[in-house]
C-alpha cells in the first residue's frame, strides 16, 4: 500500500470521512506494516484494540433454553434425601437415652404391678385351701 | 407457533445478545453492571409483543439501542446518587494511569483512554470503531443527524489520537 495513499485516509478518518472499507484499509496497513512513523504507532494500537473488543462476548451461561433437569441433580436429590432421613433418626436402630429410661420405668412399674397381683392372687389361693376344707366336712357328715 | 417463535427470538439473540454486553460495558464501564443491564435488556425484548417485536426494521439495530438508553439512564441515576464517573477519574487519572502504563498491556490502556471519554463519546467509538456501525445507523440509534455523528467522531478520533501521542512522548 502506497505511503500517500494512507495518508490521505488517515487525514480522511480525523475529519470523520471515512467509509468503513476504506477504514478497513488503514486497519490492514497499520497491523501488518512494521515500520511505521511513530504518529501512525497510535492508530496500530488503536485498531488492534478495537479488533480485540469487537471478540468480548457476554460472560454468563447460554440463555438458550436448556433441559431444567440434569443427571447430577439426581444424585444430588438422592444424597439429599439420605442425609435428612440420617438425622430425622428413621434409620436408628439405638434407642435415645430418654427412651431408654421411659421404657425402664415402664418395665418397673409392670413389674410392681404383677407382684400385687400375684400376691392378692396367692392369698385368694388360701382362702380356696379353706374351701378345701369345708368340703371334707360336708362329706363326713354326708356319710 | 409460541415456542417456535420464542425459540427464534432466542436464536436471533444470541449475536445480539453480545453486542448489547459491549455497548452497556462500554456505557457502564462496570464489568458486573454491565452483565445486569444486559440481561435487563433481554427481558425488556422479551416482553415486547411479537406483533410489535417483528415490526421493529432491525431488531439488532433497535435492541442495541434500548441497550444506549437503558445504560444512559442508569449511569445518570447512577451519578445522581454518587460521585460522577467524571469525577473518579480526574482525580488521579493522570499520574496512575502513567504508572500502569509501563507496566500493563498497551491494549489495556487503549480502552482505559476511550473509558475517560464522557459517555456519548465513548459510546459513538464504540459504535462505529467496535461495533462498525454505518453512520446512518449511528444516526438512528443516537438520535442524531449524520452530520453531528461525523463531527463528534472526527473529534473524538483527533482527541484520543493526540492522548496516544502524550503518553508516548512521555516515554514508556
Amino acid at each position: 500500500m502506497e505511503f500517500k495513499t494512507i495518508e490521505k485516509l488517515v487525514t480522511k478518518y480525523l475529519e470523520g470521512e471515512t467509509s468503513l472499507e476504506e477504514e478497513a484499509v488503514l486497519k490492514a496497513y497499520f497491523t501488518k506494516e512494521q515500520e511505521l512513523p511513530a504518529e501512525w504507532v497510535p492508530f496500530r494500537q488503536f485498531f488492534t484494540y478495537c479488533d480485540e473488543a469487537r471478540k468480548e462476548t457476554f460472560p454468563q451461561k447460554s440463555i438458550k433454553a436448556t433441559p431444567s433437569f440434569k443427571p447430577w441433580m439426581l444424585v444430588a436429590a438422592s444424597i439429599a434425601l439420605v442425609l435428612t432421613l440420617q438425622l430425622s433418626g428413621v434409620f436408628e436402630t439405638q434407642p435415645s437415652p430418654f427412651e431408654a429410661q421411659q421404657a425402664e420405668m415402664a418395665f418397673q412399674q409392670f413389674q410392681l404391678q404383677m407382684k400385687t397381683v400375684s400376691s392378692h392372687l396367692n392369698k385368694g389361693a388360701e382362702k380356696v385351701a379353706y374351701l378345701d376344707y369345708w368340703n371334707n366336712t360336708t362329706q363326713k357328715l354326708l356319710k | 407457533m409460541q415456542l417456535t417463535a420464542d425459540n427464534s427470538f432466542f436464536n436471533q439473540i444470541e449475536e445480539i445478545r453480545n453486542k448489547i454486553f459491549r455497548i452497556t460495558k462500554r456505557i457502564l464501564v462496570s464489568q458486573e453492571e454491565a452483565e445486569d443491564a444486559t440481561q435487563e435488556v433481554i427481558v425488556k425484548l422479551w416482553q415486547m409483543e411479537e406483533s410489535k417485536r417483528n415490526g421493529v426494521k432491525s431488531l439488532e439495530a433497535y435492541s442495541v439501542t434500548m441497550a444506549k438508553n437503558y445504560s444512559l439512564d442508569r449511569l445518570k441515576s447512577k451519578q445522581a446518587q454518587n460521585l460522577s464517573l467524571d469525577e473518579r477519574f480526574n482525580g488521579s487519572y493522570s499520574d496512575t494511569l502513567n504508572q500502569k502504563i509501563e507496566q500493563r498491556d498497551a491494549l489495556d490502556w487503549v480502552g482505559k483512554l476511550i473509558d475517560q471519554l464522557p459517555e456519548k463519546e465513548r459510546t459513538i467509538i464504540q459504535l462505529r470503531e467496535i461495533e462498525q456501525y454505518d453512520f446512518d445507523e449511528i444516526a438512528s440509534i443516537l438520535n442524531l443527524p449524520e452530520g453531528t455523528v461525523r463531527v463528534y467522531l472526527s473529534r473524538i478520533r483527533k482527541k484520543l489520537r493526540q492522548q496516544f501521542l502524550d503518553i508516548q512522548n512521555h516515554g514508556i
